[in-house]
């Protein structure tokens, strides 16, 4: 088991806008370990599920800075990397690796 | 003649872009080499790229978007773009056509738009000729502009202390792409 803090999965959470359903997808834990999570701030959880919810803070802390106030917009946008999927639906399918990957192509600018 | 005796010197100032108010400095390199989507560099190859001018680094990410987002839906982003000093000793021009010629290749405006094949094409390079620091590259988006171009850097044959000057930010621009 990994500990792993907790505590600012609601902003996370509200930053990509996904409800506590979607998110317990995308994790593969159930809606109400997020909702318990959230509220202790901290919790003790398998190497797996600590590896996603780290992917999902890294796609939360990429997606603000290359979308900044646009990131709902970026969430609810289909892409054909995707599978013609938003990433909302990509995520809420456990697909993290492939969002992470679009928000990674944009960093550091599309080239030739 | 050998691709090892095309390479040239090159300096000058050219441009790379990051999202506006990013907290991280233009040359960057924590994400460096994960991209998959770069015309000279296969995901793993870490390379950094640069533009001639502004108007290439709007069409080419812009025609990034176009590719990948579906019609009906449209992004905006703000990007600051950064004049780079650069200073190389190594670096092959495939705007020469010498240079493509001596890789055994045809002309390049015949298989630039392949993206596997301007990756492998990248790879060959970087493994056939020591030491090259970069190549100068074509635009897709401005193929009928040879003098607008690309820079692509080498990381793992650089020193960017050395290479590189100081950053000085050019200007924020407004990206706004469509899909199709």
């Amino acid at each position: 088991m990994t500990d792993i803090r907790t505590a600012g999965l609601r902003t996370v959470r509200d930053q990509l806008g996904l409800s506590q359903e979607s998110l317990s997808r995308a994790l593969d834990v159930s809606a109400r370990s997020v909702e318990r999570w959230e509220a202790a701030g901290a919790t003790s959880t398998s190497a797996d599920v600590a590896r996603r919810l780290a992917l999902v803070s890294e796609i939360a802390a990429l997606a603000d800075e290359v979308y900044g106030d646009d990131v709902a917009t970026f969430m609810a946008t289909p892409r054909r990397s995707l599978g013609q999927r938003t990433p909302r639906e990509a995520m809420t399918h456990g697909d993290l690796e492939a969002v992470r990957q679009v928000l990674i192509n944009a960093l550091d600018g599309h080239w030739a | 003649m050998s691709l090892a005796d095309l390479t040239v010197r090159w300096s000058g100032r050219v441009l790379r872009h990051r999202p506006a108010g990013s907290g991280r400095s233009v040359l960057d390199e924590t994400y460096l080499g994960l991209a998959t989507d770069n015309r000279w560099s296969e995901a793993g190859l870490r390379a950094y790229y640069f533009a001639s001018d502004v108007g290439l680094v709007a069409a080419e990410h812009a025609r990034h978007i176009a590719i990948d987002v579906l019609g009906d839906y449209a992004e905006r982003l703000e990007r600051a773009v950064f004049r780079v000093p650069i200073s190389l000793d190594r670096v092959l021009r495939l705007t020469d056509p010498a240079v493509v010629v001596a890789m055994g290749a045809g002309p390049i405006n015949t298989w630039i738009l392949d993206l596997a094949r301007t990756q492998a094409a990248a790879s060959y390079l970087v493994s056939q000729v020591d030491r090259l620091q970069g190549l100068i590259v074509p635009s897709v988006a401005f193929l009928d502009q040879p003098e607008r171009f690309n820079m692509v850097v080498y990381r793992d044959a650089i020193d960017p202390a050395v290479v590189f000057g100081t950053p000085v930010h050019e200007r924020d621009i407004t990206i706004v792409s469509s899909g199709s």
